[in-house]
């Protein structure tokens, strides 16, 4: 049994919660104000999702890089494979806000969408 | 590459070492200067207190008298030639009892004997100059003056060099041999020939003096800490205000300095140390010096605090005597033509002019050198675009774009100002070299602004990979890399 | 001479937001000035998520934020002078700028909005002991380095401070490769928030250590080893606590300080506390015509609230421009008392419904927040948790000042 604190962010209130667990199995839950906040709890002991925020390389445009996010969260055990697809990775200047860089990274099922404009040079 | 064979080599790129070389570039002349670290003036040159001393403390009759009264007379014109700021603010050395005002007294004789001009003043004086400043009396040297030691010695290193001087930087000497009539100079960056050798290495000059049979003296490290106020607290004094110095402590007491760009130094500390090379700050120290210049201004407080750094001193005087002695400026014992300074500490600053004078008039002795009617002795400096008036802002910004560029703000540096010190006739290419030049990164955001704008322009101007930009020496890699794309 | 009825100074959230609010309150002689080439301020360089849950309902990484700003002042056709950065600013909202395009710009404003934000406490503002090396950083500028230029600073990174930022970079540097010995924190608890704790450095095995600070750092021109020493509830090192760990770079996340260089030059008046101007509830300043908002004026945690501030400001700047009104003199002073770091605003008319910020100095638990005047609480809200980390918002309504006879009223937490 194990025990871990956890904050739920699936809203403002950002609620602490103290969890007890076994395995894959929610024991105790103690802190959260909404019912939400057992479902975050049992997705964080199987399998916690983030949502990935980095940057790509960008060719001929106003910076040199692109920030981007996955356009859902993903499975935390995924972040690096979907990092790695990052490394050399160089997309063309222009890019709007929400243009899709890179669909199903590392075949993880989400899309790397760009978080900020890039103009021509 | 250089040249190899030279007249006259100056070792050591401090204070001492550029004066020299650059009162030694107004003769016919090959002369060398060679320098272990990135730049010049990167020892105690750039830590210091940047004060022009008026000769009070120095013993009646000595070396070290002379020098610096001869300094302390002339600075104001070598800083005019090379474009160095120079400013005449005066001293208050403020007693806090009845016991500091005789000490006061005693220094008032020593100090005229010396020919410095010195007054005794009440409490009135002192809240009349100084305002924030508590004491019971000070004396007053209305000739001590403020200048700004590491531009000094990039400008006497730069005017050497546009004299034909060879200025060798990351250069270490590691061993000095004698062949016939010449030395051979070994050092990481190749072997020099020359007739002549100027050891002004500071806190290395002991080991340099060794190849000459000088085995007399030992250099003691004797490390001083300092705060750096922000500009915001330049109002606190507008004096040097030094305290009486304590007793055999070899230093002048921890005082408060305005420097020539309207920071306040508090400092140094007096501390001996092992190692010539441990540039730290320590906890210990910075507390005092909170502490103590508390003791004379009140409205000091830590939030002032922009940076701390630390400088050695190069004594020969070990830590069980303490004080100060006289500079040591002589022909080695096993060779006339091998010229040892060693111990030269505070007034080093005040000195270089006199010591450079004294040291090439040894020379001309031996050599009868001749003057070389192509000196050019005026030196221009980087234009400070904060410094001028609008009229002059606006007519530089309407005539080149790279003055409309502020890359650092608390110092308001423009673009073309860092172009300008990446530029520096001696070849210095890294960060360090544009802080001590164009003073980006010395404000109270500390490069936390402008490192990113200046990184930028030295890719632009230098074509270099983002991992071999470096701070200062070789060794000093700013990055270690790209973040994406680095195969 | 450039005449403008509004000057907002900096394009940030806080910048961005006071310019729309303005526009929205009827204004089109606005002009924001900023220095850097974009708008967006610090969220450029934020680009993880976390924000905007409070405004927009959902979460948003900080480019996207700001984004939603910037293109609203595109639309409005909001003049926005990027490049530029002012050199002066006068007590008479005379404004001194500089940009590559026009040179030196001299401009008189009727009214002037502070938000220029913030900067980093660097080395020296801590007198961080040692040498003086290369790979030494604040966490600020480490991560405009990574994620505007694409700069790696090193490899094996130990971080002091965890505070925010600090604990966004120690994930962003693993991310990228880099090895995250630890993150050291001089208090006994972090100044961050749970959720960047958690997310930042739990994630990815990061230890935080609390009660930890570094006491040495050496190298050979660049770091090589952090010496840290555990300290005692008086923050001072114990001695025989200290241990090495070698890394090339250690990362400062200690602090921000509201950026006032300019607004000190227009003689306003600033907080010891904050390190903000004092300001009246309309957010303007002591200087008639000047107002402040966002990270110049204090600290915020989420740049949501920075947005609101900002729209309060933007919109008293127009009040101010149209009817020149003068502040009224019936008004009360806001003091922190036990257990309160600061309140803004620091001045309040007894006619207006009034919202508080506060910070508590330390983290606790079933906390009172009380308001008093003349030792009568005239207010009180339990929060079962309080955090220094964590931004404290209260809503009063003028029917509680109305009545109030003394001159000032108290904020405290116990």
């Amino acid at each position: 049994m194990r025990e871990k604190e956890i904050t739920c962010i699936l809203c403002p209130n950002g609620c602490d919660i103290l969890i007890e667990y076994s395995g894959d199995e929610l024991l105790e839950i103690e802190g959260a104000i909404c019912p939400k906040g057992k479902e975050y709890a049992e997705q964080e002991i199987k399998n916690p999702l983030r949502t990935l925020t980095s940057s790509v390389m960008v060719k001929g445009g106003d910076t040199s890089l692109v920030s981007v996010k996955s356009n859902k969260p993903v499975p935390l055990k995924n972040v690096m494979d979907i990092m790695k697809e990052f490394e050399d990775l160089k997309v063309n200047a222009p890019i709007s806000v929400g243009d899709v860089i890179i669909k199903k990274p590392a075949g993880i099922d989400c899309n790397i969408v760009a978080t900020r404009e890039v103009k021509n040079k | 590459m250089g040249r190899k064979n030279f007249d006259i080599v100056v070792i050591g790129g401090g204070i001492v070492g550029t004066a020299i070389a650059r009162e030694l570039s107004k003769y016919k002349a090959g002369i060398g200067l060679i320098e272990k670290e990135s730049d010049v003036g990167l020892g105690a040159s750039n830590s210091n207190s940047g004060v022009v001393h008026s000769g009070f403390t120095a013993p009646v009759g000595s070396l070290k008298a002379d020098v610096c009264m001869y300094g302390n007379s002339h600075f104001e014109e070598v800083c005019e030639e090379l474009d160095v700021p120079f400013e005449r603010v005066g001293k208050l050395v403020v007693a806090q009892n009845k016991k500091q005002v005789a000490d006061l007294y005693n220094m008032q004789y020593v100090g005229s004997k010396n020919g410095a001009e010195l007054h005794i003043v009440g409490k009135d004086f002192i809240k009349d100059k100084e305002p924030f400043i508590d004491g019971v009396a000070a004396m007053y040297s209305p000739n001590s003056a403020i200048t700004s030691p590491y531009e000094l010695t990039i400008a006497y290193a730069e005017n050497a060099h546009e004299n034909g001087v060879d200025i060798k930087l990351n250069t270490e000497v590691l061993k000095i041999e004698k062949n016939n009539s010449k030395f051979i100079i070994k050092t990481n960056n190749g072997s020099f020939k020359t007739k002549y050798i100027i050891n002004s290495a500071g806190l290395y000059s002991d080991f340099i003096a060794s190849f000459s049979g000088e085995d007399r003296y030992k250099i003691y490290p004797c490390r001083g800490e300092y705060y750096v106020l922000d500009k915001n607290a330049s109002d606190l004094i507008s004096r040097l205000v030094y305290p009486v110095p304590p007793e055999n402590a070899g230093g002048y007491g921890i005082h408060l300095t305005p420097t020539v760009d309207g920071n306040i130094l508090i400092g140094p500390s007096n501390e001996y140390i092992d190692d010539v090379q441990n540039e730290a700050t320590t906890k210990e120290v910075m507390d005092q010096l909170i502490k103590e210049a508390k003791n004379f201004l009140p409205a000091i407080n830590r939030d002032l605090v922009i940076r701390s750094y630390s400088g050695i001193r190069s004594k020969i005087v070990p830590p069980e005597i303490g004080g100060f002695t006289d500079f040591v400026i002589e022909k080695s014992p096993n060779y006339d033509n091998f010229i040892n300074l060693i111990g030269i500490e505070s007034p080093g600053l005040t000195s270089a002019p006199g010591i450079a004078k004294y040291v090439v008039e040894i020379i001309d002795k031996m050599e009868n050198l001749q003057k070389d009617g192509d000196f050019n002795g005026k030196r221009e400096g980087i234009t400070k675009f904060d410094k001028l008036s609008l009229q002059k802002q606006k007519e530089l910004t309407d005539s080149n774009p790279n003055y409309r560029e502020i890359v650092c703000r608390c110092e308001n540096v423009t673009k073309q100002e860092i172009i300008d010190a990446l530029n520096n006739p001696l070849g210095v290419k890294n960060l360090k070299g544009i802080k001590y030049r164009a003073r980006a990164t010395m404000g109270r955001c500390q490069g936390g602004y402008c490192i990113a704008r200046i990184i930028k322009i030295m890719q632009e101007e230098l074509n270099l990979d983002i991992k071999d930009l470096k701070f200062d020496s070789n060794n000093s890699n700013l990055f270690s890399g790209q973040a994406k794309g680095w195969g | 001479m450039i005449n403008k009825e509004l000057v907002i100074i900096g394009a940030g959230p806080a910048g961005l937001a006071a310019a729309l609010s303005a526009y929205k309150e009827g204004l089109r002689d606005i002009l924001i000035i900023e220095r850097e080439n974009k708008p967006g301020g610090i969220l450029k360089q934020c680009i993880h998520d976390g924000f905007g849950l409070h405004k927009f309902r959902e979460v948003l990484t900080g480019p996207e934020y700001a984004y939603r700003y910037i293109e609203k002042v595109r639309e409005k056709n909001i003049e926005l002078l990027t490049n530029t950065i002012v050199t002066l600013l006068t007590n008479d909202k005379y404004i001194k700028a500089i940009n590559q395009e026009k040179g030196i710009m001299e401009i008189k404003a009727e009214a002037v909005i502070l938000a220029m934000g913030s900067r980093e406490r660097t080395s020296g503002g801590i007198s961080l002991p040692g040498d003086r090396l290369a790979g030494i950083y604040t966490a600020g500028l480490t991560q405009n380095l990574m994620n505007l230029h694409n700069i790696k600073v090193g490899e094996n990174i130990v971080i002091l401070g965890s505070g925010d930022i600090g604990l966004i970079m120690a994930r962003r540097l693993t991310l990228e490769g880099a090895n995250v010995k630890a993150v050291l924190e001089i208090m006994p608890y972090s100044s961050g928030l749970k959720r960047n704790i958690n997310q930042c450095l739990v994630d990815y095995d990061i230890p935080l250590k609390l009660s930890h600070t570094v006491v040495d750092v050496k190298g050979d021109y660049r770091l090589e080893t952090v010496t840290v020493a555990e300290v005692d509830e008086k923050l001072q090192p114990i001695s025989g606590t200290e241990f090495d760990i070698n890394c090339d770079t250690l990362i400062l996340s200690v602090g921000l300080i509201p950026e006032n260089e300019l607004s000190k030059q227009a003689n306003v008046q600033l907080d010891d506390i904050t390190g903000g101007a004092l300001v009246k509830d309309n957010l303007e300043t002591n200087v008639e015509g000047i107002f402040s908002c966002g990270n110049v004026l204090h600290i915020h945690d989420l740049v949501d609230y920075v947005s609101d501030e900002a729209e309060k400001a933007g919109k008293a700047a127009v009040e101010y421009i149209n009817s020149g009104e003068k502040w009224k003199k019936e008004n009360l002073f806001v003091e922190p008392g036990q257990g309160i770091n600061y309140v803004i605003p620091q001045v309040i008319s007894k006619e207006k419904d009034q919202i508080f910020s506060m910070r508590v100095k330390k983290p606790d638990t079933d906390k009172m927040i009380k308001v008093t005047c003349a030792g009568e609480v005239i207010f009180q809200k339990e929060f079962k948790k309080v955090n220094p980390s964590e931004m404290i918002k209260i809503n009063i309504k003028k029917e509680k000042f109305e009545p109030l006879e003394a001159k000032s009223i108290k904020v405290v937490a116990i």
